[in-house]
């Protein structure tokens, strides 16, 4: 498959639906590799799915661009941008079969029957749904109707793959399935897939980077390792993976003030203003006066205990009443039972200082 | 499930009560005798004959298909197009707009018809056939609506968006996409619109006149005046024209939606 | 906000991709406007002319409607009317909430049957099952014979106004059942289960529990039916008796044969004030009902 790819960059852009509301989008800068993986990711309302159907064109920006290989798209309609879109409902045209619904693109481009054939064909072929050319959207499974859409929107080796929640509607297991085949079809064509979903383990799994989405602005960015280890902001922290946050406040550069802890920062910069954040996994539990030199750790109550067989959950509670967890080997919870009074730690790598 | 036997012969009763009278029509028009009586002492197509012999019958079944087939495409153009035009507004005004559209159907008939009479005889209009499609055609339009506005507003707009993506222009779309998934709406809405007409009473009863008189006219002047078989014969073709319309529309849907696998788009 | 905007998308994309936001309201505009013409001047125009008609012939004022009440034969055909109505109502609620109540229950299958039996009336002629009703109900039709058979009544039904009462309630039972099943397929039927298995007999959990919810589609359902047999003039003309005829026949005698258009105009409107006003009655039970409903969750 061919694959002809140029780099999309979209400055600025801004949507506002009128009224005295906040803005839907309110000013994304994002610029995406050739090829790239690139997930919109954010809860529902945070905008990304309005983001995804701008550069598709189908909503008009109130401001900014979107340019594909440095020409600029906007004001240009949807039919001719010449994406691939795959939508959470497959949109799979129900009067049509599986050949005439893939065909669909290659026939609005004018292609010869019999390169149509082939092309179609091909591609069937590759996503394994030889054989059912002939059926009907309804006579397919999920799995396949998904696939179905897929081929339709490469067939004509778009540059780019638009994927609007795609695997929204189907069951756990599937999805799994799917996001699999997802990641293997984009290292085989290479194409540049920009893909909108609320799911961050997906993201996670899938992504090339993430762009996280919160009440129309990316609020991070990065490589999904670099996101998780280093959120830049609370909210950030908070929707990829749990954590275990303190908003409390620099003594001095050294020394960062929450409750009655006085923590040591480490080394490396940070914000002025900043709540530290510790994820479950890097943070362990020990009885009072147990803890490690050099670790930075909190009195917490435990308030649950679940092994959940190699690694155990216990679930504590800080002395400001809000909740935490530490995770970690079972063999190294034994001892703790509900009720205890524990020192949760971390050492310094392990935290890491975001802004609200 | 629940298994309550009393319930199901309830419900058994009511279907059949449904059902079966019209069925009585059947043998009541191939009776032999001149009267309607059952179980008929003979069988006989006479009467038959004399639905397509007898020059009032004739005329009557004339123009009552001159006025459903001049009614029907008229219901389903305005019909058609008001749905499509109710569904570019807001989900209010489109309630409000739909709910204006359809108050004919539930407006009592008798005063519908009165008010047409009334004002098609001031116009000259009465006793007319233009006057016969005109007031159908306004009685039509409300079932050709709610029709195709089931239909559309069933329809998933991400299948315009889809073939949009896909590279077809908004024309295509319509073409290709979104009209022939609306079209059994529109095909259902005509077939209605032309029911509505074909057997429709009361309006055609208050605007007729020797050259305009409808079957279901005809029929009730016969039941009125005097009553010979004729009249089973004549309803059981108004039966079957009906049921007959409804069944080709249905296979001669079934059969194209088939036909659709190998071609298309 | 956010959210329904981007539902937009959808409605948006014809649209916008139009370009053009004037040029889509003109379409809009276009495609409204032959539906707009036709119902003005096939309906809206014709029902106010009767109005003013009825206000202003043969002299200015209300006497039209007074004339309503003050003849003797007008107001009893009305209470005819509306009890005949109110019999047609009670008997298809009767006859379409079991059978309504079967469809919900039932596998898809049978219900896929009971629905095509359901719509089989609307396909059919309305004309011909009157007709068909007439050759039941007269002297040695079936029915008659049936009834001489089991209750010895050798007293034909056709021309009377039980004959009326019965034919216009098969043919109503239609319009009775499909909003009446629309409205009890939304009841979670747990509920019930649930009552029973709080310790409520079957009957009990039903009537406590099933009945009231099921209320607002009852009434909803029978004001539909009570509502369309107020103006039904076929069955009355056909199987009724000529000494008690229905409003519709009235209303047609007197444009007919008298010629009094602005006595039947009156008789009309007033027919529609009480649609109407049933139509409203109907909708407020309805909600009481359906509030009642919520407070009880």
């Amino acid at each position: 498959m061919n694959a002809r790819a140029g780099r999309l960059e979209i400055r600025e852009l801004v949507k506002h639906y009128g009224g005295d509301g906040p803005a839907a989008v309110a000013g994304i800068d994002l610029t995406i590799d050739p090829g790239e993986f690139i997930t919109l990711l954010g809860p529902s309302g945070s905008g990304k799915t309005t983001t995804l159907n701008m550069i598709a064109g189908f909503v008009p920006p109130t401001s900014g661009s979107i340019l594909l290989g440095g020409t600029d798209l906007t004001g240009l309609q949807p039919h001719k941008r010449g994406f691939g879109m795959v939508f959470q409902s497959y949109a799979l045209f129900p009067h049509m079969s599986v050949f005439d619904n893939v065909a669909y693109p290659l026939r609005q481009r004018g292609k010869s029957k019999a390169e149509i054939r082939k092309l179609v064909l091909d591609i069937v072929e590759r996503f394994g749904l030889a054989g059912l050319e002939r059926r009907r959207p309804a006579q397919l499974s999920g799995g396949q109707q998904q696939r179905v859409a897929l081929a339709r929107a490469l067939v004509f080796s778009p540059p780019v793959l638009l994927l609007d929640e795609p695997l929204g509607a189907l069951d756990r297991k599937l999805r799994a399935q799917l996001q699999l085949e997802l990641k293997k079809l984009h290292q085989e064509v290479g194409l540049t897939f920009v893909f909108v979903t609320h799911d961050q383990d997906e993201a996670m799994y899938l992504s090339d980077r993430i762009a996280v989405f919160d009440e129309g602005r990316i609020d991070g960015m990065g490589r999904p390792a670099e996101l998780y280890d280093d959120p830049g902001t609370l909210f950030v922290a908070n929707f990829l993976g749990e954590a275990n946050t303190f908003a409390g406040r620099f003594a001095d550069p050294r020394t960062y003030a929450w409750n009655d802890e006085k923590w040591r920062t480490g080394e490396g910069d940070h914000p002025a203003e900043a709540v530290l954040v510790v994820r479950p996994e890097r943070t362990r539990v020990f009885a009072p006066g147990e803890v490690p030199p050099g670790w930075n750790s909190v009195g917490a109550i435990v308030t649950d205990v679940s092994r959940l067989g190699p690694t155990s959950r216990i679930d504590l509670a800080f002395p400001d009443g809000r909740a935490g967890a530490a995770v970690l080997p079972s063999t190294d919870a034994v001892q703790v039972r509900v009720g205890d009074d524990v020192r949760a730690a971390w050492d310094l790598p392990s935290q890491a200082f975001v802004t609200p | 499930m629940r298994r309550a036997p009393l319930l199901w012969i309830v419900v058994c009763s009511v279907a059949a009560l449904l059902t079966v009278p019209t069925l009585f029509l059947i043998p009541m028009s191939l009776t032999g005798g001149s009267t309607f009586q059952f179980p008929p002492p003979s069988w006989s197509l006479r009467w038959y004959r004399n639905l397509v012999e007898d020059r009032g019958w004739r005329d009557a079944v004339m123009v009552s298909l001159q006025v459903a087939v001049l009614s029907t495409p008229m219901a389903v153009a305005i019909g058609t197009g008001a749905a499509f035009g109710l569904m570019r507004l807001g989900a209010r005004l489109r309630l409000i707009g739909a709910g204006a559209l359809s108050a004919p159907l539930v407006i009592p008939n008798i005063l519908i018809a009165l008010a047409i009479y009334g004002m098609f005889l001031q116009m000259g209009l009465s006793g007319t056939i233009l006057g016969l499609v005109l007031g159908q055609t306004a009685l039509a339009v409300p079932f050709v609506l709610i029709a195709v506005l089931a239909r559309l507003q069933g329809y998933d707009r991400n299948l315009t968006a889809a073939a949009l993506s896909l590279g077809a222009t908004p024309a295509t779309v319509f073409r290709t996409v979104t009209f022939p998934l609306v079209l059994p709406g529109i095909v259902a809405g005509g077939v209605f619109a032309f029911v509505a007409s074909f057997d429709e009473l009361v309006i055609a009863l208050l605007l007729q006149s020797p050259r305009t008189v409808t079957l279901p006219v005809q029929m009730f002047n016969a039941v009125v005046e005097a009553a010979d078989p004729t009249i089973s014969a004549a309803s059981t073709v108004l039966v079957v024209v009906v049921s007959a319309v409804i069944l080709v529309a249905q296979i001669g849907w079934t059969r194209r939606s088939e036909k659709r696998s190998g071609s298309g788009a | 906000m956010t959210t329904t905007a981007v539902l937009d998308v959808g409605r948006a994309a014809p649209v916008r991709a139009a370009g053009r936001t004037t040029g889509s309201r003109t379409a809009t505009a276009l495609l409204l406007a032959p539906a707009v013409i036709a119902s003005l001047a096939l309906f809206v125009y014709p029902l106010a002319r009767i109005v003013v008609v009825s206000v202003t012939e043969p002299t200015i004022g209300l006497h039209n409607y007074a004339e309503l009440f003050t003849d003797g034969y007008t107001l009893r055909v009305l209470t005819r009317t509306l009890l005949v109505a109110l019999g047609v109502a009670v008997l298809d609620l009767l006859m379409a909430f079991p059978y309504a109540y079967a469809m919900t229950v039932c596998s898809p299958r049978v219900r896929a049957v009971l629905f095509t039996i359901v719509l089989i009336p609307f396909w059919t002629s309305a004309l011909a099952k009157n007709f068909a009703w007439m050759i039941l109900f007269q002297r040695g039709g079936l029915v008659d014979e049936f009834l001489k058979a089991t209750l010895g009544i050798d007293y034909p039904l056709l021309g009377t106004t039980p004959a009326v009462l019965i034919a216009m309630s098969q043919v109503l039972l239609p319009f009775a059942v499909l909003p009446l099943y629309a409205s009890l397929e939304q009841i979670d039927r747990r509920l019930v289960d649930a009552a029973q298995g709080l310790g409520a007999t079957r009957g009990r959990a039903f009537r406590q529990v099933y009945l009231p919810l099921a209320a607002p589609g009852l009434v909803a359902a029978g004001a539909l039916a009570f509502i369309l047999s107020l103006g039904f003039y076929i069955t009355p003309a056909l199987l009724g008796s000529p000494q008690q005829t229905l409003i519709a026949q009235l209303i047609m005698a007197r444009v007919e044969q008298v010629l009094d258009f602005a006595g039947a105009d009156a008789i009309g409107i007033f027919l529609l004030i009480v649609t109407v006003a049933m139509a409203l009655l109907s909708r407020w039970v309805s909600r009481r009902a359906t509030a009642r409903k919520e407070a009880a969750r």
